[in-house]
């Protein structure tokens, strides 16, 4: 996990706007990444990424240095996702995520975009239908490849319970992926 | 090792996060097992999908926005308002220590008429005022109108500068 450096550190404890360019630089693609991930739509998820960036950029001063900067960073965002979900302010779907909502994809050809819209879609349907505990692993596994250890320290979960429920929540996504696959030769008759 | 106690180490084996011997046991394992072959190829497969994810990035727009409500929330303070939150700090400082000790002092006094300056803007001249009031009410006479009736002390010659200044603002 790529930590933040000394010198852009000081510039997000400074506040201001020099501090603002540096947290995102260094985190807004990871914390967007999170927030598109945990929450599914694109507009959800860049309102939540704002919010985290400027509470990142309004907490850095106090950062207490327990963990690393990034450990921190990423557990403030997984917070205020599953809070956010939790209120029901942000309804998983994936699907609103089109090419023309993300300009900065590399640009795709259109048959490209397509089958990538379709794979979002599908995901996102995946990811809604599991705890936020499984989706929260799964993500910080499989989207941002942090290693068990990393996303331990972000959950505050042991390793031994990361593992596991990284299993379950494997499971659990093939056990969705087998109904959809089941289901699949009865869509295409109907 | 049987399948029961080999899948839930399929997920640790896809990430890479078994000890050699204990992936050694694995794939010695799916050799031998078409079904346990077919439930690593589906986990391998289902952690294939989230490639649309990870090639996200932020987009401009969360840049501007964040730069906008960055600008909204914390708006850079004029320097004029800085000197003169200070000078009423300071001001409010030496009348109470002016009225308490009975001495005078230059700098806080400076600080004061800093503030009663024209450029004062209508918070400023209205927290002003305020100030004018209650140094009034400690030194007993009035926050306007003939200073003269102030006395000589460095408190009410004080006050009577500021009663100027707002006066000529």
């Amino acid at each position: 996990m790529k930590d933040i450096d000394q010198q852009d550190l000081e510039r997000c404890r400074r506040g201001d706007a020099a501090g603002l360019e540096a947290v995102f630089e260094v985190f807004g693609d990871r914390v967007f990444r999170m927030c598109l991930s945990l929450l599914g739509q694109h507009a959800d998820a860049e309102d939540a990424a704002q919010e985290v960036l400027l509470r990142i950029l309004d907490k850095a001063r106090s950062f207490a240095g327990r963990s690393s900067f990034s450990t921190w960073v990423y557990r403030v965002t997984v917070n205020h996702c599953l809070n956010r979900r939790k209120q029901g302010r942000s309804p998983a779907s994936l699907s609103e995520l089109t090419e023309q909502q993300h300009p900065t994809c590399v640009e795709p050809s259109p048959f490209e975009a397509s089958a990538r819209a379709e794979q979002r879609e599908q995901l996102s349907r995946l990811l809604d239908g599991m705890r936020s505990e499984f989706r929260a692993v799964l993500v910080l596994r499989e989207v941002e490849g942090l290693s068990y250890r990393e996303c331990a320290e972000v959950l505050e979960i042991p390793l031994g319970t990361v593992m596991s429920r990284l299993a379950r929540a494997r499971s659990r996504l093939e056990a969705l992926l087998e109904a959809r696959r089941a289901a699949e030769p009865q869509e295409s008759h109907s | 090792m049987n399948c029961l106690t080999l899948r839930p180490l399929l997920s640790r084996r896809l990430d890479d996060e078994l000890a050699p011997a204990e992936r050694d046991r694995v794939d010695h394992h799916l050799l031998g097992c078409a079904a346990c072959r077919v439930a690593a190829e589906r986990l391998a497969e289902a952690s294939a999908r989230f490639a649309v994810l990870r090639e996200a990035r932020a987009p401009a727009t969360l840049r501007e926005r964040l730069v906008r409500t960055a600008a909204h929330s914390h708006p850079a303070p004029h320097p004029l308002a800085i000197r003169a939150a200070a000078a009423m700090l300071g001001a409010a400082l030496y009348l109470t220590a002016a009225w308490l000790v009975g001495a005078g002092a230059a700098r806080p006094r400076q600080a004061v008429l800093e503030v009663a300056t024209p450029s004062a803007t209508r918070e400023q001249a209205l927290r002003i005022e305020h100030h004018l009031s209650d140094a009034a009410q400690l030194l007993g006479g009035p926050a306007h109108g003939d200073s003269a009736t102030l006395g000589d002390s460095p408190e009410a010659r004080l006050l009577a500068h500021l009663i100027h200044a707002r006066e000529t603002r």
